[in-house]
């Protein structure tokens, strides 16, 4: 099945922003908010996007109500990966048409698409993301539903790891970074991209991770300190480097 | 102390770098291997590396003849007599080492640093096999060393300030961006690196991609010029293996316990590229 008509829920900036990025690519592509939901026709959509924020009780009751509406052959996609999307896919009682979508920021300039499959996600559903990325320019990847996934999972432990090295006073956050700009060829210092990504961000990833993967990804206790602190990095103009 | 001299312990990969940086940058070097069959490659290969960089035009013909006019290959230790510095380049072995060191501290003059160039073993085990551990420090530099612009330096508990700030100044005149770090498992570079890459090799074992996907997913998220796979192959499987061990065996943190999968590679025999057997096929 080709992707061709495409709703996504929640009218946020990552919303839009994926939005422009398939109306570029000549998709038919509306954003609504869920309120407005009851009043679409959603006879023609292939491809319903929730944008909504990571997971609560209301956004698995949303799936719910979403699913039980969406024509038979629509997929329905979310982005919240980064917690349990066996989950969700099964309160969206269509597990086999339930996939993962998570853009690497920034989006609209994507590059990397991870189409995460969760326990039931089916073939046709995955084959047809995976067309569907393609038509959008950019790279898939297919991933199991596992916390972080590949990417997040991966560049959170150096991240931590950063922030361990800066807790133990090994060296100074200029350093761990320049090190490994030079040493590494990272294009930027990890302390400077958790800054980026968020260190609450940071956190939550590295609690779920811990509690399924395994302690070898156990928070450092500095950066539990400064999310308490309410230094959560760019976005609060203090991080491990100051923004003001 | 002006250092005038350099000898470099080990021709191997990051020996040959170390050697061929030393030599551009004016200092006279003696390097050691050990035996003539392998000092014979390790010259051979710093030869046609510096033959790549005259046809690329970043150095003329009469600059590679001088710089190799200032390598002297010897398969005797006694040859580092004269040495102001030695810098230590053999393979990861804690034993080995301490043998290395020993013997350098016996041929070498009084005054001479005698540095070593480990990924993972901590100095302080390499500085208790001689008699001037405040003389002795960790030289790590990375590969290519001959082009990476970073070197770590690393301070043991009894490293003295004076050794600290004369190859501080050493470092820098071979070009290289300084940073001093202190004798910790793993010391900075190493440690994260290790990190991402057994993590990565997690990521395979519990069946969440393909090594390529994932090296492909590490390359555009990271914009970084290698996926963790393909520096694991590069690098060799039985080095990060050993680092891995390293690690654990000095911390005993979760962490760095090597992954199941990467020790079945390597007893398999499957250790990167050299063998063209890793995690790609070459």
């Amino acid at each position: 099945m080709a992707i061709q008509n495409v709703l996504i829920l929640g009218e946020n900036t990552v919303g839009r922003a994926i939005g422009d990025m398939m109306s570029q690519a000549g998709l038919s592509c509306e954003v609504a908010n869920r309120a407005a939901l009851a009043d679409q026709d959603l006879a023609p959509v292939d491809l319903v996007i929730d944008a909504l924020p990571e997971p609560t009780a209301e956004k698995t009751l949303s799936l719910e109500q979403i699913g039980r509406r969406l024509p038979e052959r629509t997929i329905l996609a979310t982005l919240a990966t980064s917690f349990g999307l066996t989950g969700l896919a099964s309160s969206s009682r269509r597990p086999d048409r339930f996939v993962g979508l998570h853009f690497q920021p920034p989006a609209p300039d994507t590059r990397l698409i991870q189409i995460v499959r969760g326990l039931d996600t089916s073939e046709t559903t995955i084959a047809a993301c995976r067309e569907l990325v393609a038509s959008l320019g950019r790279t898939a990847i297919v991933v199991k539903d596992s916390p972080g996934l590949v990417y997040q999972r991966v560049t959170a432990a150096v991240m931590n790891e950063a922030i361990y090295v800066l807790w133990y006073g090994l060296a100074s956050r200029e350093e761990i970074d320049s090190m490994m700009k030079y040493g590494a060829n990272f294009p930027m210092g990890p302390l400077e991209m958790a800054d980026s990504l968020g260190l609450d961000v940071l956190l939550d990833t590295l609690e779920e991770l811990c509690r399924v993967i395994g302690p070898e990804h156990r928070p450092c206790p500095l950066l539990r300190q400064m999310v308490s602190a309410g230094h959560l990095g760019k976005k609060t103009g203090k991080g491990f480097y100051d923004y003001s | 102390m002006e250092i005038k001299k350099v000898g470099v312990a080990g021709c191997g990969m990051m020996g040959s770098g170390i050697t061929q940086i030393c030599a551009r940058s004016g200092y006279s070097v003696v390097v050691l291997e050990a035996n003539e069959e392998l000092l014979k490659k390790g010259l051979s290969n710093i030869e046609g590396s510096l033959a790549r960089a005259v046809e690329r035009g970043k150095m003329s013909g009469e600059e590679k003849a001088a710089t190799m006019g200032r390598i002297q290959g010897t398969v005797k230790v006694a040859d580092f007599a004269d040495c102001d510095l030695v810098i230590e380049a053999v393979p990861e072995d804690v034993e080995l080492k301490r043998r290395v060191f020993a013997d350098l501290d016996r041929v070498c003059p009084p005054h001479a640093i005698l540095g070593s160039n480990t990924s993972s073993i901590p100095i302080m085990k390499m500085a208790s096999a001689t008699k001037r551990m405040d003389k002795v420090l960790g030289m790590h530099f990375f590969n290519p060393a001959h082009i990476m612009k970073l070197l770590e330096i690393i301070k043991t508990i009894a490293t003295s300030d004076e050794t600290m700030a004369t190859v501080t100044e050493f470092g820098k005149s071979l070009g290289k961006t300084v940073v001093p770090v202190k004798d910790m498992p793993g010391f900075i570079v190493t440690r994260l690196l290790v990190v991402q890459l057994l993590e990565a090799v997690r990521a395979l074992q519990d069946g969440l991609a393909s090594a390529r996907d994932i090296d492909e997913a590490q390359k555009l998220g990271l914009n970084i010029p290698m996926g963790p796979f393909e520096e694991i192959d590069l690098v060799g499987l039985d080095v990060l293996l050993n680092v891995a061990d390293a690690m654990y065996q000095e911390t005993k943190d979760p962490k760095w316990a090597a992954p199941p999968l990467l020790r079945q590679m390597v007893d398999a025999g499957y250790l990167g590229y050299k063998v063209k057997r890793g995690f790609y096929n070459y």
